[in-house]
């Protein structure tokens, strides 16, 4: 406990400190203020945004609202979706087979580039923004539960099949279990590829959302509004992970002694 | 390879693959007829024909391998630096906790941050020329190289590091022979994943002032209506992504049998 | 403490990746020669005569050292202008942003923008009322056909002030309609699934939809007010390269005047920049819109009210929220007419 209480410590100190170099290197104009405006100018412009509208319209609490939404619907139906298609990608040689060569091809396509189908398929509503943010964490939950799948151990699956275990049981009680980790870096990175798509989703018809936030900062120019838009994904973003982390600690310690 | 080109097992790859892409390409072509899709999105027959088209004419300044071998080595660059720096970070973290509870904080914010939404703070530090794509690539591939690598460093398994230890292993001994090893696959993972983000943020890199690559031609598509360059470009992306994945996917079987053995 | 040492050393590595691009344009800009211009223009109309400079050769033959940096959308270009990488550009309406973050001058105009249209579908209730403000005879709705219907716009445009204005001409509130933000690219496409009820589109796209999807046109920017392309400068350019300034402001009008007295010619430089550009050189829509969109000469520059429709704009942004009214009135403080009188040699 007291090397936890430690390392806390250092990690605040060394926030601390970032922060404090950040702010001396902006404010003594060692790289001028408009290239990188000072962490207490951005506090400012935060405390700003989350009262006022300008100069996009909505507070930044609504912007956070929306983002989160979009992007956890996108995440849930990217998970439910493609952890299954990956575990069974690995598990049945012909499903792997079929799926592998497209999956493959439509795997690098980036989200952005996804924008204009899913336009056309879902129209202007936020279906067609989930659908983006669908796609970037459906691919890593697929690759991370394949690769999990297929890395359990030949032994282990050797004892079950030996014990008289039948295929379906080798892969509930063996493979998925051992998968664990995996699957759940999978999950990590899915949400971390759903949180990272905002902005590309939202380059779509949006009204409002963080990504449209930097969008129309960008385009009029108020860079700190678009510091302010990047940094909080970077902190919502952090703070998700840490959720899933925490689950993850909960559920696949237990799996890992099996 | 080539002794098992015609074995039965890779007949039966190749005859499901091809099945997998023709069922797409079937639901494509029935999406263009029966909805209203088709009226702004052309038919399989149209992209493929176009983007056969453009390894002869040129789309802007350069033909389809020209752009493809531009956005080539502007992803393997940014990739190459991510890669290694991601696995070096990715390892410290994993494996010392005191370069852990250094570094992690602001690599977690830092992390979930998006290609796109690093353009305008690029172009702000490093202007707009080859450098910016660059290090848009490196944000898409670095922290799915760190996250990796990390997860690798921690899931090692601490009974072969507690018998090592007594068994009189010295630190670095126990880094090169249990964590990098046992990291590998982890690593691995990382390498692909990563390798598809760096190759997906070169759509976000060459947003910015770029005039050719396979990103490009997507931009340029979705700027001018031309929605066939789009296709060309999203199937350009996809293929060169799939060969690359191929690529490491067997390397990956190579090297992952050595680090199975090792254990 | 030798792992701390190793945290450290790796720390060190990664670090300089970020650091040397910010040395790298920090030097550049320092040794950047007088004569040296980075022109910012984008793959549409105002790039043209920014093209057929550099064809025509005239800036070597000034001794002037041209950079062409073609920016697909104003985002950047004004990200571009805060880094400090270009010294002249050609602009639209986002011109106002660029000015008021930066400091940079407006210093004369290179078009009067025309062509921002206000599109329906053929079936739309809309065309049947025409007319309805007496002024505007050739405008088409009125508040009980607009009311509630959905328009699909690139915001921060003059797209954006096209909607404006037109809501106000046919006396609807800016509220009873819903608006939907998106580039005129994705529009295109999104208007002709069905989404939408009102789409606004600038050149090319205005003169090439009607055609391609029989859309109709019920407004355009034009009927209601002026809007111009300007010659936007960078505070340091405005200050340390005057003169080279000065010289290519006089090649833009020169370039002006070749264009304008043959508008065939105008428009086959059109096709060959965006054909440069990876879009398709459409000669009938390039005719077009050669004869839309008009090029400043000499002349018209002098005689026009050069700073009206700036204002305007700003006061535009200010309205709906973008910018700051002390921005406003900063911005009309910057529209500058010694550059263009001096090259002009007018008084």
């Amino acid at each position: 406990m007291k090397e936890k209480t430690k390392y806390i410590v250092i990690s605040i100190i060394s926030f601390v400190l970032f922060l404090v170099i950040w702010d001396l290197v902006s404010k003594s104009g060692l790289i001028s203020a408009k290239k990188l405006p000072a962490p207490s100018k951005l506090f400012e412009t935060f405390i700003y945004k989350i009262f006022n509208k300008n100069p996009d319209g909505n507070t930044l609490g609504i912007h956070i609202l929306t983002s989160l939404k979009e992007a956890l619907i996108g995440f849930f139906f990217g998970i439910v979706i493609g952890v299954p298609l990956g575990i069974s990608m690995a598990w049945f040689k012909k499903f792997d087979k079929f799926f592998s060569p497209l999956f493959d091809l439509i795997k690098p396509i980036p989200p952005v580039g996804w924008v204009p189908i899913m336009i056309t398929f879902f129209g202007i509503g936020i279906m067609s923004k989930v659908s983006v943010i669908f796609i970037a964490s459906f691919i890593p939950a697929v690759i991370n539960s394949y690769s999990g799948i297929k890395q359990t151990r030949d032994v282990h699956k050797w004892v079950a099949q030996t014990f008289g275990a039948s295929d379906r049981q080798v892969l509930f009680t063996v493979a998925i279990p051992s998968a664990g980790p995996m699957i759940f870096t999978g999950a990590r990175v899915a949400l971390n590829g759903s949180w990272v798509s905002l902005v590309a989703a939202e380059l779509i018809a949006s009204t409002k959302g963080l990504g449209y936030m930097i969008q129309t900062a960008r385009l009029v120019g108020r860079i700190d509004v678009v510091f302010v838009g990047v940094l909080v994904i970077g902190v919502f973003g952090a703070i998700m992970m840490e959720a899933l982390s925490l689950l993850e600690r909960r559920f696949v310690k237990g799996g890992r002694r099996s | 390879m080539t002794k098992t080109l015609f074995s039965k097992d890779s007949r039966e790859t190749w005859f499901y693959g091809i099945m997998g892409l023709l069922v797409f390409l079937l639901v494509w072509q029935a999406a263009c007829i029966f909805t209203d899709f088709g009226r702004i999105f052309p038919t399989p027959g149209v992209s493929l024909s176009a983007f056969f088209h453009a390894f002869i004419e040129p789309i802007g300044r350069y033909t389809l391998l020209g752009h493809i071998s531009i956005s080539l080595r502007r992803v393997l660059i940014g990739y190459t630096l991510s890669s290694i720096s991601g696995i070096i970070i990715g390892l410290l973290m994993g494996y010392s906790k005191l370069a852990h509870a250094i570094i992690y904080p602001i690599f977690s914010i830092i992390r979930p941050i998006p290609g796109i939404a690093w353009i305008p703070l690029a172009i702000l530090w490093i202007g707009i020329g080859e450098p910016t794509i660059h290090f848009i690539i490196f944000m898409g591939g670095f922290s799915q190289m760190v996250m990796n690598t990390m997860d690798g460093a921690q899931h090692i398994d601490m009974e072969l590091v507690g018998v090592a230890k007594v068994l009189g292993a010295k630190e670095s001994q126990i880094f090169r022979k249990i964590v990098l090893p046992s990291s590998i696959p982890y690593i691995f993972t990382g390498l692909q994943t990563s390798l598809s983000t760096s190759w997906m943020a070169v759509l976000a890199a060459e947003m910015i002032t770029a005039r050719e690559g396979a990103g490009w031609l997507i931009i340029a598509g979705m700027q001018t209506g031309k929605i066939e360059n789009n296709v060309i470009g999203m199937i350009s992306i996809g293929a060169v992504g799939l060969v690359l994945a191929t690529l490491l996917r067997n390397s990956e079987r190579r090297l992952c049998r050595w680090s199975v053995r090792s254990r | 403490m030798k792992r701390f040492i190793v945290v450290l050393l790796a720390l060190l590595m990664v670090f300089p990746l970020f650091a040397q691009g910010t040395k790298e344009s920090n030097a550049a800009a320092d040794e950047a020669a007088k004569s040296e211009l980075g022109i910012m223009v984008q793959p549409y109309f105002n790039g043209m005569v920014a093209m057929y400079i550099r064809d025509k050769g005239w800036a070597e033959e000034e001794g002037l050292d041209i950079d062409l940096q073609v920016y697909s959308n104003g985002s950047t270009a004004n990200e571009a202008l805060a880094a400090g990488l270009w010294d002249l550009g050609f602009q639209g309406a986002a011109y106002v942003f660029g000015v008021i973050n930066n400091d940079a001058k407006l210093v004369g105009n290179y078009e009067e923008t025309r062509g921002d249209t206000l599109f329906v579908r053929a079936d739309s209730d809309i065309l049947k009322v025409k007319g309805f403000n007496p002024t505007y005879p050739e405008v088409y709705g009125d508040p009980s056909t607009v009311t509630d219907k959905t328009i699909i716009f690139a915001p921060g445009t003059s797209l954006h002030q096209l909607v404006i204005e037109y809501l106000e001409r046919i006396g609807v509130g800016v509220d009873d309609v819903s608006k939907v933000p998106m580039d005129y690219q994705t529009g295109e496409q999104v208007f002709a699934t069905g989404e939408g009820d009102i789409a606004a589109f600038p050149t090319p796209w205005s003169l090439t939809v009607a055609d391609t999807y029989g859309w109709v046109p019920i407004a355009t920017l034009s009927d209601f007010v002026m809007s111009t392309g300007d010659l936007i400068v960078s505070n340091d350019a405005y200050n340390n390269k005057a003169d080279a300034i000065k010289t290519y402001m006089g090649l833009v009008y020169r370039a002006a005047e070749e264009l304008e007295a043959d508008h065939d010619l105008k428009a086959r430089m059109l096709v060959k920049w965006y054909e440069e550009n990876g879009r398709e050189g459409n000669l009938e829509a390039c005719k077009q819109e050669a004869e839309l969109r008009l090029l400043i000469t000499p002349e018209v520059q002098q005689s026009m009210d050069y700073g009206a429709p700036e204002n305007a704009i700003a006061d535009f942004y200010s309205y709906i929220g973008n910018i700051e009214p002390e921005q406003a009135e900063m911005f009309k403080g910057n529209v500058v007419d010694n550059f263009w009188k001096e090259v002009l040699d007018v008084n």
